[in-house]
């Protein structure tokens, strides 16, 4: 039974099932926004403290699997203005392969940001945006925890794994079965694979801005939007 | 076993050829590029306009495969 106008919601007696991944949450915020943005309130103890936490973890694993992802594209990228590895087949990219290479390697984490922003516009009422700041909350931190990660792995890798030492004694003990011109251009290969992992650290990094901020701005902005339009439409009701 | 065998239905040199057309004229110059942009392009639209995440990440990978995938088939194959 819902009453609206300021009225109290009874949402029955059982608890709310839990959110699986991103999209049951995001439809579980957009129920909880549905019924506050017409000044009905839901209690306050509704979202209970395995719900708090599992919109916290769907939020870290969502931003944790992007981290993943990005992990392979980003150094695939870098790798594709040093002239590493091929794009669409050729070692010659043109301006547009460049474009196209910084494109795909964003698209997941702008389609995150995207879809967090969609979210982020119904931050309004006391669950909603628990719920919206729990989900937040764990995707700055497996942004966070992702990003530094990869960023420690990266620099790990060039300065103690790949170096040039390591490399050479590592391929040479290849010299039996390889020829020597074919290790020679495999040392090449890793050498400037190396290089493109440092700028790929760089890369990740601005993945991590992206993915934050998009969201943020749209919280800011759009909530904003949406609390003012509550608040005439309260004045307006008064009014009448 | 030897129904799957496809030069039990196709000639060997037209099958190689079929192969070496794909890898040197569809995975590479404007066709590649016009499939990754198309399902990149499908892929943010079914993920943000119609909220269908499964099917956009499903297409968004289908584009990554298309620009790096391919290529890195080609140069394991030695196809130029």
């Amino acid at each position: 039974m819902s009453q609206q106008g300021g009225g109290t919601v009874l949402m029955g007696t059982g608890v709310p099932p839990l959110p699986k991944n991103i999209v049951s949450a995001i439809s579980q915020i957009q129920q909880y926004y549905i019924i506050e943005k017409d000044g009905a309130t839901i209690p306050k103890d509704f979202l209970t403290l395995e719900g708090v936490l599992d919109y916290w973890n769907i939020g870290f694993k969502t931003a944790f699997k992007n981290g993943f992802i990005v992990t392979i594209l980003a150094p695939l990228m870098t790798s594709v203005f040093l002239r590493y590895v091929p794009i669409f087949g050729t070692f010659t990219p043109t301006l547009y392969d460049y474009i196209w290479s910084v494109i795909i390697s964003y698209s997941l984490t702008i389609g995150y940001a995207l879809i967090l922003a969609y979210v982020a516009r119904y931050y309004i009422g006391d669950i909603t945006r628990s719920a919206i700041r729990n989900l937040f909350g764990g995707i700055i931190s497996g942004t966070i925890f992702s990003t530094l990660l990869i960023v420690i792995t990266y620099n790990f890798l060039y300065f103690f794994v790949l170096t040039e030492p390591k490399v050479a004694g590592f391929l040479m003990s290849m010299k039996d079965w390889v020829s020597i011109h074919t290790l020679q251009r495999w040392y090449t290969w890793i050498m400037g694979v190396r290089k493109a992992l440092l700028s790929a650290s760089v890369a990740v990094i601005i993945n991590a801005i992206i993915l934050l901020s998009v969201p943020i701005v749209f919280m800011l902005t759009k909530a904003r939007k949406v609390s003012k339009e509550i608040d005439n439409r309260e004045k307006w009701q008064i009014g009448v | 076993m030897d129904a799957f065998d496809p030069f039990r239905w196709v000639s060997p040199d037209k099958y190689s050829k079929f192969w070496y057309y794909f890898f040197t004229e569809l995975a590479s110059g404007f066709w590649i590029r016009f499939f990754a942009f198309i399902t990149l392009a499908l892929g943010l639209w079914l993920l943000l306009a119609r909220r269908n995440v499964q099917g956009g990440f499903i297409l968004i990978f289908l584009s990554i495969f298309f620009t790096y995938g391919l290529g890195l088939i080609k140069l394991l194959m030695g196809v130029k």
